[in-house]
């Protein structure tokens, strides 16, 4: 199952590994694993915390030029070996977050030779949607205004 | 990094808080078929000048269009290419994945090997 994609703020990835279900999901969901793969080098995850369950954390701590950056977040649908989805909306207890910006959903499958498709979706808030809300009217969708004012300018410049 | 994200998301915030205005988008419209005048923009919005004044600070502010005062007369046109940001913001997001999906395959891979000895 694929959920919609609003082609303005979502994302999705498709990759088949030759490795079993099992392995991946397991790099997805034990927090040794993480840092190898999350945050490119040089930076760091320097902490990892999960508690694999619907409501419970996924918290990462990252060293980016020095700096240590909290990530907390929690998951919202544990299917083993199927289903993992995530998201910095809330944190533990479903406290919500001041500034959500994602919900990551996985979706692993079998593939041909006992390895494994996997999906990743990504679906973000855009950086300005609260102020959009606020200001009401945006019924168009800016990615549809963006890409004609976009075409419009480029004639012009043309 | 941090630092060049902050900005980067600030610069985005000014960019979709100056499209999340319907009369806003419509001054950009007209401005996307050439320069025109304050007050000829004002005209067809039905709005009092210090408004749409108001508007166009917000849309210059953002780096979407540039005013001139020619005499007694300003002027507004649009900045070509000044939405670029608004496309890249989900790229940038792109790429993160992408790069992230590639380390884990790797790494997956590593795994297997390390786990056959």
């Amino acid at each position: 199952m694929t959920p919609d994609l609003d082609p303005d703020t979502d994302l999705s990835l498709t990759r088949t590994l030759a490795a079993p279900r099992r392995l991946v999901w397991e790099c997805w969901t034990r927090p040794e694993h993480i840092p190898h793969f999350f945050i490119p080098a040089p930076h760091r995850i320097t902490a990892v915390e999960i508690d694999l369950r619907v409501g419970g954390r996924f918290n990462t701590r990252f060293e980016v030029d020095g700096n240590a950056v909290d990530n907390p977040g929690v998951y919202l649908e544990v299917v083993p070996e199927e289903k993992l989805v995530f998201t910095d909306g809330y944190s533990e207890g479903w406290k919500p977050a001041p500034e959500p910006f994602m919900t990551a959903i996985l979706l692993l499958s079998d593939a041909a030779d006992g390895g494994t498709t996997y999906t990743a979706i990504a679906r973000h808030r855009t950086p300005g949607s609260r102020k959009a809300h606020e200001d009401m009217g945006f019924h168009d969708g800016w990615g549809t205004v963006a890409t004609q004012l976009e075409a419009y300018a480029r004639s012009l410049a043309g | 990094m941090v630092s060049k994200m902050a900005k980067h998301d600030s610069d985005l915030s000014l960019l979709f808080h100056a499209l999340a205005d319907p009369t806003r988008r419509a001054i950009l419209a007209r401005l996307a078929a050439g320069a025109a005048p304050v007050s000829g923009l004002a005209r067809p919005t039905g709005l009092r000048l210090p408004t749409v004044m108001r508007h166009l600070a917000v849309l210059e502010e953002a780096g979407l269009i540039v005013t001139s005062k020619t005499g007694r007369v300003r002027s507004c046109a649009i900045v070509p290419g000044a939405l670029a940001p608004v496309q890249g913001w989900l790229d940038d997001q792109r790429a993160l994945w992408e790069a992230r999906l590639d380390r884990l395959d790797d790494y997956v891979a590593t795994l297997m090997e390390e786990r056959a000895k």
